[in-house]
């Protein structure tokens, strides 16, 4: 397990990300997930009921956006606004599961395991721990990129 | 003096390779295993023909011809051998990357 610690000040409150919706920016990914996302965009997004059911129903299987939009009742366009966010904070991975006519699905596991925010000392800590990326994921992922 | 030096070397070097290729080659087949990729079933079959089979015969050679239970003259026929290994093992490698080409993940 990778424990990744932040300190720092507290910052002024981020306007909230959804208005970011509107923005297609946001749609792109990046291929390298932000490995350390700011406290602001965490709380951000835990601040959404479907962001926690995603993060929940993932965790205990990998799933597609259409599986997640159905559990989530919201659309699968809503969704993936919230997958790709997911993912480019690293909370979530992207992964591909073929299906019997040749195509992938494209599913998603959930990578953050634990949250801790610990207000000590006149300093805000925040501690995410994520589940081990599987050395035989990324050798699948990287040799169907090529 | 310093022949064996160089022969404990390459020696380790030639484990050592093979090892990590076969490493490769496992998390290949654990790939497969995982994520139901059939372009890891070639990667896997030919990392550890590449690394392990032909590592195996090398040494197996070799200790057949050092202690005379083969001919030395046989040494050549197994290193045609090792060679055709490595071809089929590096063929199946490619085949594995148009596999994985032909079915980009995303």
């Amino acid at each position: 397990m990778t424990v990744r610690t932040a300190r720092s000040p507290l910052d002024a409150p981020a306007p909230s990300r959804w208005a970011g919706d509107l923005f297609p920016a946001r749609m792109t990914h990046s291929p390298v997930a932000d490995p350390d996302p700011d406290l602001a965009t965490l709380v951000d997004l835990l601040d959404d009921e479907h962001v926690r059911t995603i993060l929940a129903a993932t965790s205990a299987e990998p799933l597609s956006a259409s599986a997640l939009s159905e559990r989530c009742g919201v659309s699968t366009s809503a969704v993936y606004r919230r997958l790709d966010r997911l993912v480019d904070a690293g909370l979530l991975d992207e992964r591909t599961r073929p299906r019997s006519d040749g195509h992938h699905d494209t599913v998603y596991v959930a990578v953050l395991e634990r949250f801790e925010l610990v207000v000590d000392d006149g300093d805000i800590d925040w501690t995410v721990d994520r589940t081990d990326r599987d050395v035989a994921d990324e050798l699948t992922r990287l040799w169907g990129k090529f | 003096m310093l022949a064996p030096l160089v022969d404990v070397l390459a020696g380790a070097a030639a484990t050592g390779s093979a090892v990590v290729g076969l490493y490769i080659g496992y998390q290949a087949y654990r790939g497969l295993r995982r994520n139901d990729e059939p372009a890891m079933q070639y990667l896997a079959a030919g990392m550890i023909l590449l690394f392990g089979v032909t590592y195996l015969l090398a040494v197996v050679s070799q200790g057949l011809i050092a202690f005379r239970i083969v001919s030395i003259s046989l040494q050549n026929v197994f290193r045609l051998l090792v060679r055709l290994l490595q071809l089929v093992g590096l063929s199946l490698i490619a085949y594995s990357l148009h596999l994985a080409a032909g079915h980009p993940t995303r």
